[in-house]
């Protein structure tokens, strides 16, 4: 919403500049975005004074002018008859760039050069006078801008009107909140209605459907007007609002929807096909040309203005184009209506068409402004278009929506706000806003219809802390609240878990909770997933149902920007449908692709591989206290056979990991192996931290000793690690593997395995014949179990 | 004997000073060859043992596999030691620069998001307040009905919303976890709510579909506008630092009654107008006011009893502010040089 300062101060005083003013309104709750210095728009424009004038002779209907501009002389061709010497015109030089954005520049007009151009009023959005040069006071100043001469200083107030304050979409509703700040009066509009003696209701009826979706509906006569362009002042107030003028029947509603705020609809009342206005709802599929020239399809959720056989109007919305006021109209019926805030704003959305209009009545017109609203534009129109006002107007308004009235405990004011105001303070601002205030054991206060939005108590409060002054509110210096610390458990284990991948060479990412459904069918759970109804994008229009479809995304990206080397993690939630109610988990997906270091003079090149990924879910389990984590290869549609391993709990799945395979590699375009994990962070949170104490240092020496064996292949060595500490009968402190080779050396079905031994007892040093013993038996039993060859 | 001894003490001697005087594994191997080689020192010393009395050999004996012992001991550890000194692929030999990087240890970094979220939390959570959460698909009733939005309400312009099947949605804000909170506690409560929130918006510089949100609220009897402002104004200058200046001024949320707005003196000109701020010198980051009356009637509080505050950061346009990131699609589209310099 556009506010003209100057307009502005016709209805109060202002006390403030506007650089001031819009601070004030800011803190009152009506920000202002931005300011427009209107007055710039005609400070390059300068007053000149015709010294000489001839036609041209190749073409009579040019006129070489020779004008004093200032201190200078300027000769240039002009093509309106209207100027003599001795004029005072506006005079662009070139580079002016006029209000309209035409810049102006050197010309030549049969061959003789033009060194500016003499505007006409509309060029100048001065008027909407197109016929000729702009002719100023004699007492111009020549030299000086038109912005100075004319008295054009003004500024306009960009406001960013919250949803719940329609009454401050207009001048004098923002002349009604400085009024109460300023302590000002504010204005009353005055104009006096000169009737005709016919009566409009006698000349025509008005049949509402239903009165819930229009309360009420005025309609005026305006017989016999002219239509013709808008005089100056007219013009200028829509132009500082923004607004272009277009005839003076037109610009008279739409001036009155400024100044007041209540939208109003003329139409040319001849091409209705019978007396009558019956506004009811658009039938499904009913279809309506509105005055842009578009043709509509209709719902229900659309109310209609009709002469009770066409439609003329989508009621609170636009006109249509056959019932425009046009050049020709003689006889106006004016509009004046409420509508149900609700119905316009479904209405609007089902359209996807808003319009100055619509945003008034679906935010809250005022049901009792609809007569002045109707009586002052017809006054204009009578004094601007010369119209005969028929008596009075039909109106129907059959249930009056009367005002509120509140009770409001002053004490209750000074503890919500911690303040400490007089109730004579209060009533003073309340009144200044137009509220009924009457003293009575607390404050009964009558709500105006133009303020919907205050419907309770804590409503008035917050009136009064908003014209009060939110910075005099006390700030409080002492902290109140609950006397209870609460750690939350899954914020713990996140943070943990943040800071060793963080320490181990992870970066964190955060990607969006949105994919692509095609994408996602790629790992073939489709049946689970979340369809979003209304995407703004097919690629963002179904929820996770994983976290590994954006992490090989963002693997994509930092590909695609030669990044190829990557350790990421993210902890996010995944989405998914189970017997129709919706579930989310938190969830850690960690990835590695391509180098394992950064070049350098000190490592050789390698690529990462799986065992690089089970280290991290193997460290990370060890740190977040998962100690009987067990893993087998399963089979999954996001890693390739057979690097697909299920890691399981003593409480149940944990998640996978693995290589991601090859055809969605391919899928997604990504060149380097990739090694993910998923893990359900649901489950985890849910463990109770692991207790730690202290156990006691190992006394004596241990002892390590070496075995190397030929087995299988298929072999698992974790088998065999896990064999050798039940056969060392708890001597075995920790058992490892230190080699793996498989090669020409030993037959192709065959690997060779080296373990380390390390023996340790808590109660006496081993000697070397038990030690010795002990080898002994695990070698017998690996020839045993596994056909183990012993390697020398 | 006692020349035998005496020879020992002086091997002792001899050896104490050769050691000092290695600096390679070359001249450390002369010295294991001359002492404690085949044909060492000491071995030649034990050669002559044949010569003595049992008594006389077994103290020269003892005495000449003591000094054996020790001897490999310091051979040992200078190995140990001069092997470390050329393990950086240095032979002896080699030049020592001490100007080459050091051996790697990655790198690495939370989100961004994360880092200002957790700053952000850091502060509340010193002021008192618990941490809750809620799920991000939502029903209408907790998303808006009950939080005093109802379905036509204008408000509901401000917050375009993506649905779901089943009449689900996508929170667009964190305020649901006040609903649910309050259905499941009774005051007083001083809660936390930090999370993902959606709004069906066109993705573009500004704007993106998800975003993060840190929600707070505190329910007790008495609590007022001025506690409020003292909370959030000790926010900003924990948060943003001593200099900040905040401003608290009206607003409108259907779910605060005074709703209020808090902006901040332009991180970036102090105040003065840049880009940043639109020239008007102040940066807004959050909105904030007493919890509506229909709220608590709604969850079956009393609010003639209690009074409660809520307020609302987003995370992203304060991250991007205090970063200064110019575009809010960085933030998820995870570029490693991004995110490696937060």
């Amino acid at each position: 919403m556009l506010v003209s300062y100057s307009w502005l101060k016709e209805y109060v005083e202002v006390p403030w500049n506007a650089q001031e003013l819009a601070e004030r309104l800011t803190m009152a709750g009506l920000p202002v975005d931005r300011i427009e210095n209107l007055g710039e728009k005609w400070s390059k424009i300068i007053v000149a004074e015709i010294l000489r004038i001839e036609s041209l002779p190749q073409n009579p209907s040019f006129l070489l002018c020779e004008v004093a501009a200032g201190r200078e002389k300027v000769r240039l061709v002009c093509g309106a008859a209207n100027i003599k010497k001795g004029d005072k015109v506006p005079l662009a030089l070139p580079g002016t760039i006029l209000p309209n954005q035409r810049k102006i520049e050197k010309s030549f007009i049969h061959n003789l050069e033009s060194e500016g151009m003499l505007c006409s009023e509309a060029e100048l959005e001065l008027g909407t006078d197109t016929s000729g040069i702009m002719i100023l006071d004699s007492n111009a100043k020549v030299g000086q801008s038109l912005t100075q001469a004319l008295n054009l200083e003004d500024w306009a107030l960009e406001l960013d009107i919250t949803p719940n304050r329609p009454d401050c979409l207009s001048i004098y509703g923002v002349a009604r909140e400085v009024s109460a700040l300023s302590g000002n009066p504010l204005q009353r509009i005055h104009f006096s209605l000169k009737e005709a003696k016919q009566s409009a209701s006698d000349f025509f009826q008005i049949e509402l459907e239903n009165p819930d979706d229009c309360p009420r509906y005025l309609a005026k006569i305006i017989r016999e007007v002219r239509i013709k362009p808008s005089p100056a002042w007219l013009a200028r107030k829509l132009y500082s609002t923004g607004q272009r003028p277009i005839n003076n029947v037109v610009d008279i509603t739409n001036f009155v929807m400024l100044e007041l705020g209540h939208p109003l609809h003329a139409f040319d009342y001849d091409l209705f096909s019978q007396k009558k206005v019956l506004v009811r709802r658009a039938l499904n599929g009913e279809e309506f040309i509105t005055l842009d020239g578009v043709k509509r399809k209709l719902g229900s959720e659309v109310l209609l203005i009709t002469d009770g056989k066409k439609a003329v109007a989508l009621a609170g919305i636009m006109g249509g184009q056959e019932s425009e006021v046009g050049d020709t109209a003689k006889n106006i019926l004016l509009e004046s209506a409420y509508f149900n805030p609700q119905l316009i704003r479904q209405g609007r959305k089902k359209l996807g068409l808003a319009t100055e209009a619509s945003s008034r009545f679906e935010r809250g017109a005022d049901p009792n402004i609809v007569a002045t609203a109707a009586n002052r534009a017809a006054c204009l129109i009578a004094e601007l278009a010369r119209g005969e006002i028929l008596k009075g107007a039909a109106d129907n308004y059959p249930k009056k929506i009367k005002p509120k009235a509140i009770v409001l405990r002053p004490k209750r004011v000074n503890q919500i706000l911690a303040t400490n105001l007089e109730s004579t303070k209060m009533t003073k601002i309340l009144k200044g806003l137009e509220f009924e205030v009457k003293r009575e054991k607390n404050l009964k206060v009558t709500v105006p219809t133009f303020r919907a939005d205050v419907t309770q108590e804590v409503d008035l409060i917050e009136e009064i802390a908003r014209i009060y002054g939110y910075e005099r509110i006390p700030v409080a210096t002492q902290n109140k609240g609950v006397l209870e610390v609460k750690d939350s458990a899954q914020e713990g284990l996140f943070s943990q878990i943040r800071e060793k991948l963080n320490g181990w060479g992870f970066q964190e990412i955060i990607s969006n909770s949105l994919v692509d459904p095609k994408l996602l069918e790629l790992f073939g759970d489709s049946g689970l997933v979340i369809t979003v109804r209304n995407p703004v994008t097919t690629d963002q229009s179904v929820l996770r149902t994983n976290l590994a479809l954006s992490m090989l995304q963002v693997i994509l990206t930092n590909q695609y920007r030669k990044q190829p080397d990557l350790k990421l993690f993210e902890i996010g939630k995944v989405y998914y449908q189970e017997k129709k109610k919706p579930q989310e988990e938190y969830r850690l997906c960690l990835a590695i692709t391509g180098n394992r270091y950064r070049r350098s003079w000190d490592a050789k090149p390698e690529i990462v591989d799986f065992y690089d990924l089970k280290g991290v879910v193997q460290a990370l389990a060890e740190n977040i206290g998962i100690d009987n984590m067990q893993l087998h290869q399963g089979p999954s549609c996001l890693f390739s056979s057979p690097f697909s391993i299920m890691i399981e709990t003593g409480f149940g799945s944990l998640g996978n990991m693995g290589q991601v395979s090859g055809s969605i590699l391919d899928r997604l375009d990504i060149k380097n192996d990739v090694y993910l994990a998923e893990i359900d962070l649901e489950k985890l949170s849910a463990q109770p931290e692991e207790e730690r104490r202290f156990q006691s240092l190992a006394k004596y020496p241990p002892v390590e000793r070496d075995i190397a064996i030929i087995v299988d292949k298929p072999t698992p060595a974790n088998e065999i690690v896990e064999k050798i500490k039940t056969w060392a009968g708890g001597l075995a402190e920790e058992v490892g593997i230190f080699d793996l080779y498989q090669g020409k050396q030993i037959s192709p079905d065959k690997k060779s395995l080296a373990f380390y031994i390390r023996y340790r007892s808590a109660e006496r040093t081993l000697t070397e014949g038990e030690i010795s013993q002990v080898q002994q038996k695990i070698i017998e039993n690996l020839q045993k179990e596994f056909h183990a060859q012993l390697r020398s | 004997m006692d020349d035998l001894l005496k020879r020992l003490k002086q091997l002792e001697d001899e050896a104490g000073a050769d050691l000092r005087k290695i600096s390679g594994k070359d001249q450390l191997e002369e010295f294991r060859i001359k002492y404690l080689g085949r044909r060492g020192a000491i071995l030649g010393i034990l050669d002559q043992l044949r010569r003595l009395t049992p008594d006389q050999k077994r103290e020269v004996g003892q005495r000449a596999n003591l000094l054996k012992t020790k001897l490999e001991e310091a051979f040992g550890e200078l190995l140990q030691k001069l092997s470390v000194s050329t393990a950086a692929g240095q032979k002896p030999g080699d030049s020592f620069d001490y100007t080459l990087p050091g051996r790697q240890y990655p790198q690495a970094k939370i989100h961004p998001l994360t880092s200002v979220t957790n700053q952000i939390l850091e502060i509340f959570y010193r002021l008192g307040f618990e941490l809750a959460t809620g799920p991000e698909i939502e029903t209408d009733y907790y998303n808006f009905e009950a939080l005093n939005i109802p379905a036509w309400h204008p408000a509901r312009d401000m917050q375009d919303t993506f649905y779901l099947e089943n009449d689900y949605l996508l929170r667009t804000h964190t305020s649901p976890v006040q609903i649910r909170s309050f259905e499941s506690k009774k005051p007083p409560l001083k809660i936390l709510a930090p999370g993902r929130v959606y709004r069906h918006e066109a993705i573009n510089v500004r704007s993106y579909s998800t975003f993060y949100q840190v929600e707070g609220f505190y329910v007790d009897e008495n609590v007022t506008l001025a506690d409020l402002k003292g909370t959030l104004f000790a926010f900003v200058k924990a948060f943003y630092g001593e200099q900040t200046k905040a401003r608290f001024r009206p607003s409108y949320f259907p779910f605060t009654e005074p709703s209020a707005e808090v902006d901040i003196s332009c991180i970036l000109c102090q105040g003065k107008g840049c880009s940043l701020c639109k020239q008007t010198g102040w940066l807004e980051i959050l909105g904030c006011g007493m919890i509506h009356p229909n709220v608590f009637k709604n969850v079956g509080y009393d609010p003639e009893k209690y009074t409660g505050y809520a307020f609302g950061l987003g995370v992203d346009r304060i991250a991007l502010q205090k970063l200064q990131i110019p575009d809010i699609r960085l933030l998820y589209e995870n570029d490693i040089k991004f995110l490696g310099q937060f």
